[in-house]
């Protein structure tokens, strides 16, 4: 939201309810990223995290699996 | 614009059940590599996806509910079976622990020294600490249902002191809870006893933490006017969970802390 000072009205401009989102939109996306950004930012936060961490799980366990070296 | 002829959800597509299929994997892989090659990487990736996940998905159902209108009350029953399913399993899971307490204690081996509490062990008073925190969870089981009245009758102010009043209770039981670990005299390495105790008293000890949680965000959507005085399932369901809580509790302290300190 920003002021907006030129004509003759001098609004505050975007921070009505109406301008924030509406979870109701048909804008095709779904619940998970309805908000825009900040869900973008999580959901791919989480996806690193799981989608690594997984790769990283398998690789350990594999190792984890090798028979240890003769001394 | 496609309308559905059913009163059922169907849901968006969603990445939350396999990502926290995945969490799963990482938190139980991270445990054998924290208990076997003392590496904590993978468990914090592990619990810290599964704190992600619960966050995303249950604010997805807020959304979809509160905001989206997709809960009818033939969703709303599938809910309320739903949450009894559940919390049916965690009977369950309880009573696991209770067998295995009676197992031991019915019968106590040679090695305890044939009597329960086992040679040498020293239980904990259960007219002291242990009576208040049954009095706190019985007070909380109170105001959580003053709580819920409130909310049916549209008393805002009350049902908002009502539900702070069951939250601090439950911390005031985690915190008494937490000081008497400390203060006890025998450990969970402590024969048989102290595993069925520590195991036991431990996992509700994590319930009464999960449903403090669940009620502090019902909170939180009762202040953001979340809730009508006919739709409140949410509310209902943190509740049930606290009532079972509370009735766990209740068995425990029967079983464990009076008939096993005898």
């Amino acid at each position: 939201m920003y002021y907006k000072f030129n004509g003759f009205t001098q609004r505050l401009v975007g921070a009505a309810a109406s301008t924030a989102y509406n979870p109701q939109k048909a804008d095709g996306l779904p619940v998970h990223l309805k908000r825009g950004v900040p869900d973008k930012l999580l959901y791919r936060t989480t996806m690193a995290l799981t989608i690594g961490g997984t790769i990283y799980c398998l690789v350990a366990l594999y190792m984890a699996s090798q028979p240890r070296s003769q001394k | 614009m496609a309308h559905q002829a059913h009163s059922y959800h169907m849901v968006d597509p969603s990445p939350w059940p396999i990502f926290g299929a995945a969490a799963a994997l990482l938190t139980t892989s991270g445990l054998i590599m924290w208990f076997h090659y003392s590496s904590t990487t993978l468990l914090t990736m592990g619990l810290l996806s599964m704190l992600l996940v619960m966050l995303q998905w249950w604010r997805d159902v807020v959304r979809e509910s509160t905001f989206q209108g997709h809960h009818t009350p033939t969703v709303q029953k599938g809910l309320r079976y739903g949450m009894i399913l559940f919390i049916t399993s965690e009977a369950f899971f309880f009573l696991g622990f209770f067998w295995a307490f009676f197992h031991s204690s019915l019968a106590p081996t040679p090695e305890l020294g044939g009597q329960w509490p086992p040679t040498g062990v020293k239980p904990l008073n259960p007219l002291e600490v242990p009576l208040l925190n049954t009095a706190i969870l019985l007070a909380s089981g109170v105001t959580v249902t003053w709580a819920h009245h409130s909310i049916t009758e549209g008393n805002r102010k009350q049902a908002i002191h009502a539900l702070t009043l069951t939250i601090l209770l439950g911390f005031y039981f985690t915190a008494l809870q937490a000081m008497e670990y400390h203060e006890a005299s025998f450990s969970i390495a402590d024969s048989v006893y102290g595993s069925t105790f520590f195991v036991a008293t431990g996992f509700h000890g994590l319930h009464v933490i999960i449903g403090s949680s669940f009620l502090t965000v019902c909170l939180l959507r009762l202040i953001k006017f979340h809730f009508t005085p006919n739709h409140h399932f949410g509310f209902e369901a943190a509740a049930w969970y606290w009532h079972f809580v509370d009735i766990i509790w209740l068995f425990l302290y029967m079983s464990m802390y009076w008939w096993g300190s005898c």
